[in-house]
């Protein structure tokens, strides 16, 4: 194909592709992008760094096609091109895996990789077998292994992000746009991907990694640049910056990292789940028999490799899923027979890992979004009429707390950006005057600034409001730095209990996780102490 | 709930909005043009009687208001439910057990004239309601597609009143399949002898800013959107989706009964309807139209009333075919429902703004 060689005929280490002075403006007049000049060379892995709201999902849009910019050019391989469609951009050999996943869930692996260039029989029919075997292929040649039968929606996230990858592979792609690709995947599951990224990059393949974890910046790139507002603030050879100095360049001032945490108090039982099991509906035990206590004014750190039973534990504690076997108590009450509203009202609240199917509604605007778990209360309603003012000015309140970038309580939630919406996600269940709160990766996709401020009120709500705080994360210092005690989950057992997080560390945690150790199932949460089994 | 903020960028969004539906608008009626062009020897007159017909005499006028009451009633009805998002048509059948379950009450001699309208209407809601709440609550309870329930249930409806009616209410001296006279105490006297313009047109102005107000303004009507644009997210937050889901399509339902009932009483002396009346997918098109917010409700209603008379006057005045007349509405509609029209101007204009706005610093 002769525009995927304008790629391909660069030199390593030559300009593969530019953007020079790109504007971005969304159709409500924000302005995205402003005069955006942005290069990257053939082979290298290219770090896009930025807060939420700086313009980076909206800048590899535009060089992917899917937005159209409003000024500027972009050029590959010294050549200017105009990208009009996620389809122009592949034959240019870009490709891109997005923020939030584009996969249809009822999908087997090898139908997804190839929507979109399916294989034909006759012209007309779907060539099953033939995607089968492509998949296969593209598979091996990239190391990158996975049942090309599985359907997506029983992949873990870690491998729904590997279909992507391949996905993009198998269309020719050469330039790899990655919007944060690791923000979904345990500690393991990055490690894993930088080494398929760092191979990729030696077989002369160009990679755009966005990420809002500086470390993992620091440790793949080899130059970064830096948006902040909708502008570029520099670019830079990676071994030229700290961690420190770019998240100045991010920010534009000093950012210090720290928790403020005391030692907990914890009072009595506030959240407990007494020996819970659960099948899924293929019949698998996603969860045996669990059992523990999270007390008032207590942070309980869940460590666990995705896939291991998080997502059913949290969903059965919201009443999403329905209990089958044990039961689970808010307060000392049931949940058993509880509706989803009663165990809000009853006090749970709850950070689905999901933000756009669970967490928020798209389509509605900020405050629609922060009033649905409190619209019966008489703050916001009168004998079942909205209290449009009183809502405006909470919601506003809340916004500028959780500085949340957006245009105002109206602003469609639809138009922020990833970590905005994990935002108003966090705003909403942590103003809920919670008695126990189940946050599923509070901070995903939440810049440095913005996780340190998510993380403290999470302290602040388990000291002032003395929440009981389930704490489910994928990132090991988040929950070593915030939990008071750690369990970990493995293959849906409790496989270890930690009631004094200072003996342990990620090293001890990574073994459990990953079923290299388990401690003997003790009954009760407050057990023998962890560390005498290390 | 709420409403954009002003900020320039709003106003430019409102021109675009008028401008686009204007387009839509000259779209449809130039293809109305070349039409007329084809099938008639004068076809800039007939162009006029299309443009102008309702206008052409008070008379007509009032005929097109005759058009709106019924279409007032479907419409918002319809809203509630797609706004629920629940592809629920049973409105049609609804409208029609409204008609023919205030039937036999409104042919009963001996009740108050101001009482009997209202028994005969709160009857007819009920039996709308569970026309469409039927529907609803087999798609909760028993996870049936309402789209295919719905539909079918217009036909229950459509048989069960024919059947009732011709074999309980007939009026044999009637000379045609009617049922008795109603009683006048039952009917809804018309405002002017030109056309009936009943009290009806005032309570279906009242539906539709029940409904405005019920679905932006309440934390029911909440519920209702927040179902219809993210039901997972409304599972999440706690709202209990299954009784709302039941509960709006019941009200919805209600209305669209009620409107039957005020359309047969205001409109004839007897039940005259021999099949379903259109008037339900009428509704569901106003919906369309209206973009599932009561609140556009009376435009759209009033548009295609418009049309439909304008038609009528053509038909009369001049030899053009009304079928012309559905392939103009057909065209209007595809234009207007195609929101994406003119999105790349509009973003163009909105764009320039802002540019200069960063200019200025
Ligand atoms: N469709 C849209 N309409 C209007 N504004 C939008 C739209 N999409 C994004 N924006 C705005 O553009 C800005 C940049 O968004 P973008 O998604 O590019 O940020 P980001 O740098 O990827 O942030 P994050 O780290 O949170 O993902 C945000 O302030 C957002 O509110
Ligand atoms: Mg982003």
């Amino acid at each position: 194909m002769e525009k995927r060689t304008l790629v391909d005929d660069t030199p390593l280490g030559g300009e593969a592709l530019s953007m020079q002075h790109i504007t971005k403006i969304y159709s409500n007049g924000f302005v995205a992008n402003n005069d955006v000049t942005f290069a990257v060379r053939k082979g290298e892995i290219h770090g896009l760094v930025g807060e939420n709201g700086a313009g980076k999902t909206t800048l590899m849009k535009a060089l992917f096609g899917q937005e159209q910019t409003d000024g500027g050019r972009v050029l590959i391989g010294g050549r200017e091109v105009k990208i009009e469609s996620p389809q122009m951009a592949l034959e240019y050999g870009i490709g891109m895996v997005h923020q939030h996943f584009m996969l249809v869930q009822s999908l087997t692996v090898a139908e997804s990789m190839t929507l979109g260039a399916e294989p034909r029989r006759f012209g007309a029919l779907y060539d099953f077998k033939k995607a089968v075997e492509m998949t296969r292929a593209i598979s091996e040649k990239y190391e990158l292994p996975i049942d090309p039968h599985k359907r997506i929606r029983d992949l873990s996230v870690g491998y729904k992000q590997r279909v992507e990858i391949l996905k993009i592979l198998l269309r020719g792609a050469k330039v790899l746009l990655m919007d944060e690709p690791t923000a979904v995947l345990t500690p393991q599951e990055t490690k894993e991907l930088f080494v398929q990224l760092k191979n990729l990059r030696d077989r002369g393949y160009t990679i755009v990694f966005i990420s809002h974890k500086l470390h993992e910046v620091k440790e793949i790139c080899d130059r970064i640049t830096v948006l902040r507002r909708g502008r570029v603030i520099g670019a830079a050879e990676i071994s030229e910056v700290s961690e420190g100095g770019i998240a100045r360049m991010m920010v534009g001032r000093d950012v210090y990292l720290n928790i403020e945490k005391s030692e907990a108090n914890p009072g009595k039982p506030a959240l407990s789940v007494k020996g819970v099991s659960y099948r899924d509906a293929s019949g698998a035990k996603a969860l045996d028999n669990v059992s523990f206590d999270v007390r008032e004014g207590e942070i309980l750190g869940v460590a666990g490799v995705e896939g291991n039973g998080q997502a059913e534990l949290s969903e059965l504690i919201a009443g999403l899923l329905k209990l089958q076997e044990g039961d689970i108590t808010i307060n000392g009450k049931s949940i058993r027979d509880m509706s989803i509203g009663r165990i809000r009202q009853s006090g749970l609240s709850l950070i689905h890992e999901d933000r756009m199917t669970y967490g928020t509604n798209a389509v509605a605007t900020v405050a629609e979004n922060i009033i649905s778990d409190r619209r019966h209360k008489p703050e916001y309603q009168s004998r079942g009429f909205l209290r449009r003012k009183a809502i405006t000015e909470k919601v506003t309140a809340l916004i500028d707390e959780f500085r949340v970038k957006c245009d105002g309580p109206d602003a469609e939630t639809r138009t922020l950006s990833g970590g905005n919406i994990q935002k108003v996600v966090a705003a909403r269940e942590f103003s809920s005057e919670p008695k126990a709160l189940l946050a599923g990766h509070p901070t995903r996709g939440i810049d440095v600034g913005a996780s340190e401020l998510v993380r403290n009120k999470i302290v602040e709500l388990r000291d002032k409001q003395r929440t009981a705080v389930l704490l489910i994360s994928a990132d090991l210092s988040e929950i070593l730095s915030l939990s008071d005690s750690i369990i970990v989950l493995y293959n849906g057992r409790v496989a270890a209990r930690f009631p004094d997080v200072s003996a342990v560390d990620e090293t001890i945690l990574g073994e459990y996780m990953l079923g290299v150790k388990t401690q003997e199932v003790q009954s009760s949460p407050e057990g023998k102490d962890g560390d005498a089994n290390v | 709930m709420f409403k954009k903020a002003a900020s320039p960028n709003a106003l430019i969004e409102r021109r675009f909005n008028v401008l686009r539906t204007a387009i839509a608008v000259t779209l449809a009626l130039v293809i109305a043009f070349i039409l007329l062009l084809s099938v008639s020897k004068h076809p800039l007159d007939d162009m006029a009687t299309f443009l102008f017909g309702p206008f052409t005499s008070v008379n007509r006028f009032a005929l097109m208001f005759e058009k709106v009451t019924p279409l007032l009633f479907t419409g918002v009805a319809v809203c509630l439910m797609y706004a629920c998002g629940q592809i629920n048509l049973a409105a049609e059948g609804a409208f029609f057990a409204g008609a023919f379950v205030c039937t036999p009450i409104a042919m009963q001699a001996g009740i108050a004239a101001g009482l009997h309208p209202v028994l005969c209407v709160l009857a007819a809601g009920c039996a709308g309601a569970v026309i469409c709440g039927i529907p609803a609550v087999m798609h909760v309870k028993l996870n049936v597609m309402t789209v295919v329930s719905s539909l079918m249930i217009n036909y229950v409806s459509l048989y069960l009143g024919l059947y009732l009616v011709l074999n309980f209410f007939r009026d044999p001296r009637a000379g045609y399949e009617a049922s008795y006279e109603f009683a006048m105490s039952a009917r809804l006297p018309s405002a002017t002898n030109m056309a009936n313009i009943h009290p009806g047109l005032l309570v279906g102005v009242l539906a539709v800013i029940f409904g405005y107000v019920l679905l932006y303004k309440t934390v029911f009507g909440y519920n209702v959107r927040m179902i219809g644009q993210n039901k997972r997210f409304a599972q999440y937050s706690g709202i209990n989706v299954g009784l709302t889901v039941i509960l709006v399509q019941l009200l919805a339902g209600f209305l669209a009964g009620a409107g039957g009932s005020m359309e047969v009483l205001g409109m004839y002396n007897r039940f005259k309807y021999t099949g379903l009346t259109n008037h339900g997918w009428d509704g569901v098109m106003i919906a369309v139209l209206a973009r599932n917010n009561p609140a556009y409700v009376p435009f759209a209603v009033i548009f295609l009333a418009y049309v439909r008379t304008a038609a009528d006057v053509l038909s009369r005045t001049s030899e053009v075919p009304t079928e012309v007349v559905k392939v103009i509405q057909a065209a209007v509609i595809i234009f207007i429902a195609a929101e994406s029209l003119l999105s790349a101007w509009e973003h163009r204009a909105i764009a320039r703004a802002s540019k200069a706005r960063l200019r200025e610093g």
